[in-house]
């Protein structure tokens, strides 16, 4: 037992890591080629704009469920909107942020990015920390959005008329995942401008703006756009209550800032916060790159139900920093 | 199998005459067909056989049935606010679970396109349907069975959907069948309607599933009409102008070669095609929907497509101790298309409204990281 669990401890994440990303892509982007469907309600961006997907994202039917007025939504319909959250939450629950750092196909495709840039040989850009802290507000924002547009659909709000259909899942207009994904099953229609009116006209206008963003902002920053998904907001609702989980012994932990160093984010708090123990914060994916970087023994760990499953150890943090320098 | 085209070639001509001067409902349109159109809309709460009831109360059936062409802009269109307030509900139809939205689906307005309905009624056109008439449905699942042939005399008829998933969850094909000996020839006459049984909130586990997809044809229809492509892997209507249509016929289960094919739409164009040795016709729609200005236009704007198919076949037959030498088989199936994506979609704007987003984001990102590059400290010593 000791010996897998050291094994486990000094292997590289970060290609394992990769490999899983790979695989789940294909899973998530490519499944429906073999029938394949995860579920309904994944809290992950397997755009459901793709054909082919195996899996679908919760976001649209989520929005589309917002647009029922107050009369279905607190009727037997609503039974329906609960059931939906209940089933992302399960999702969730299971894998919490890891489904960010190892299976959202817009996470990989902003890793594949990266990796580019560094074989470009291009440094990375960061933000300082007050820029981050402010931009990292924006996906609650637009988590806010996202359910009181399509609500003004099916509802007026203060005497005011309700919005037209057009704007029904407004998000998904700006996602880049509705423009990129549907690309890898051979499929461009998305990256249009749509005339049929003005509002759908606008709404693709902006996703096509967001979507030059995405690829220039991601390849310059690690996972740029994962700072402002609303996907990520609406995870850390139900994050407390996951079963995988990163934990922190403050105890040992020497503030040598490791661990914030490699954090593709930008989480700072990763190296600063001493005090709490589930150390998942509202933008983490769950990618354990800080575990594998830390050298104390012990300090950061994932753990499932609380058993183990990789932990920091000076023996793997060693064996990976020869490797890198072999 | 031989036919004899001259009677289909004439009443296909006075068909055409007939829709383009007289009769601008398609599904009416004036051929020796029977068709099957969505019975008169009446809110009721729920459906009795043999009453007219349409639970979504749009507005087309009524439309359909007083003679007129539905006015596809007058009775408020989906995902619009007059609808959302006169039905006290968003446009888009839903189950439990709830349709998708924004994503070129559900019209609102076309019978067919999915949604989830615990009756649908119809009625057949024109009324004179005879004594003998049968109504049968062949379900999602592929397993058919005989719809309430009493309910079918009175030329309106309803079908009952569970509003779970089951056999009926997809596309279901409802057919009338009636016959009788006109001028010394048997004529056997089908009418197909096509209606599309979903909610979201069933499951996506057809999705894409080709088996619970395609379209099907009856073994025990004498003549039927199956058109490919009509709706897409996630049960939306997928037919737009300029599409190709790839049409097969068959009798009795079996492709049938030599019969004419005629396509009629709203706005009068036709086209008349015979199927090949397998039974295929393929024909490739018009584009027909050029609003004056782009602030016109609507990307659901529903064209109707009316078919028939037909063809004579020489030979004896008895048809209740009467004996003739023809028979004339006719079948009708109608549909709707929606503009096509390019009509509205402009790959041009978009590819240049992407590349400025990435251009300036790309310039954006240069500059802050040339203004955070700290200059160089030198230090001179005074020696
Ligand atoms: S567009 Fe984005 S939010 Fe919408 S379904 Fe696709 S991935 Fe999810
Ligand atoms: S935060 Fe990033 S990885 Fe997570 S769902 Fe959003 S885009 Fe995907
Ligand atoms: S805090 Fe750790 S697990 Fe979370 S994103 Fe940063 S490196 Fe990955």
């Amino acid at each position: 037992m000791s010996s897998i669990r050291r094994f486990l401890n000094n292997s590289d994440i970060n290609r394992f890591r990769f490999y899983f990303q790979l695989f789940a892509f294909v899973l998530l982007v490519y499944g429906g080629y073999l029938a394949i469907n995860i579920g309904e309600q994944l809290p992950t961006f397997a755009c459901v704009f793709g054909e082919k997907r195996g899996g679908s994202c919760y976001l649209l039917g989520f929005q589309h469920q917002m647009t029922f007025p107050y009369a279905r939504l607190f009727s037997g319909p609503g039974i329906g909107v609960l059931i939906g959250l209940a089933t992302f939450a399960g999702f969730f629950i299971i894998f919490n942020k890891a489904w960010c750092g190892f299976a959202c196909p817009l996470g990989t495709i902003q890793d594949w990015l990266t990796i580019l840039r560094r074989k470009m040989g291009i440094y990375y850009s960061n933000y300082s920390e007050p820029v981050f802290k402010g931009l990292s507000t924006i996906k609650y924002i637009l988590l806010a959005l996202l359910i009181l547009i399509p609500m003004a659909i099916g509802n007026s709000f203060f005497g005011l008329p309700t919005l037209n259909h057009d704007f029904g899942v407004p998000f998904c207009m700006i996602c880049p995942g509705r423009t990129l994904l549907p690309l890898f099953n051979g499929d461009i229609s998305q990256l249009t401008i749509d005339f049929s009116s003005k509002t759908k006209m606008v709404f693709s206008g902006l996703g096509m703006g967001v979507t030059g963003m995405f690829l220039a902002g991601a390849f310059a920053k690690k996972r740029f756009f994962c700072l402002f998904c609303p996907m990520s907001a609406l995870h850390y609702i139900f994050s407390r209550a996951s079963l995988l989980r990163l934990t922190k012994d403050g105890e040992k932990c020497t503030r040598c800032g490791n661990c914030y160093r490699v954090c593709d984010v930008g989480i700072r708090a990763i190296a600063d916060d001493l005090d709490h123990k589930n150390i998942v914060k509202d933008d983490c994916m769950m990618c354990l790159k800080c575990v594998s970087a830390c050298p104390e023994d012990d300090c950061l760990k994932a753990t499932y139900l609380g058993i183990p499953l990789y932990e920091s150890t000076a023996e793997g943090f060693f064996r990976r920093r020869l490797k890198k320098d072999d | 199998m031989k036919g004899v085209y001259s009677r289909g070639f004439f009443a296909t001509c006075l068909s055409l005459v007939l829709l383009l001067g007289l009769c601008p409902d398609l599904s009416m349109a004036k051929t020796d067909a029977i068709w099957i159109a969505p019975a008169k809309a009446e809110r009721k709460p729920s459906g009795q056989p043999g009453q007219p009831h349409h639970p979504e109360g749009h507005g087309e059936s009524s439309a359909q049935q007083s003679g007129r062409p539905a006015q596809t802009s007058q009775a408020g269109r989906p995902g619009r606010p007059e609808q959302a307030k006169q039905s006290g509900r968003p446009g888009r139809p839903s189950g439990s679970g709830g349709e998708h939205a924004g994503h070129g689906g559900s019209s609102g307005r076309f019978e067919s396109e999915h949604r989830p309905l615990p009756v649908r009624t119809y009625q057949i056109v024109p009324e004179q349907l005879l004594p003998e008439a049968r109504a049968m449905i062949l379900q999602a699942d592929g397993t058919a069975r005989d719809l309430d042939v009493e309910t079918c005399h009175t030329n309106v008829f309803s079908v009952k959907l569970p509003m779970e998933e089951g056999p009926m969850h997809g596309p279901n094909n409802i057919y009338v069948f009636d016959q009788q000996i006109k001028d010394g020839v048997l004529e056997v006459r089908t009418a197909k309607w096509l209606t599309i049984h979903h909610s979201c909130g069933w499951g996506h586990d057809y999705r894409n599933d080709p088996e619970r997809l395609k379209a099907r044809s009856l073994e025990s229809a004498p003549l039927d009409i199956v058109v490919d492509n009509l709706w897409d892997g996630n049960f939306h209507n997928a037919l737009h102008s300029g599409d190709e249509l790839v049409i097969r016929v068959f009798s009795y289960g079996k492709p049938v070669a030599g019969v004419t094919l005629t396509i009629i739409t709203e706005k009068g164009w036709t086209k008349r095609k015979k199927t090949d040795a397998d039974g295929i016709a393929r024909v490739q729609l018009i584009r027909d929907y050029y609003p004056s200005t782009w602030q016109l236009f609507k990307r659901t704007e529903l064209g109707k497509l009316a078919m028939t198919a037909e063809f004579t076949k020489e030979g004896a037959s008895n048809y209740k101790g009467e004996v003739v030498d023809k028979t004339h088989y006719i079948s009708s199936f109608s549909w709707k298309y929606v503009p096509a994506g390019d009509d509205y979609n402009s790959y041009s704007y978009g590819l240049l409204i992407g590349s400025l987003g990435f251009l300036g984001s790309g310039f954006g990102i240069f500059q802050y990281r040339l203004k955070r590059r700290k200059p160089k400290k030198t230090v001179v010593f005074d020696e």
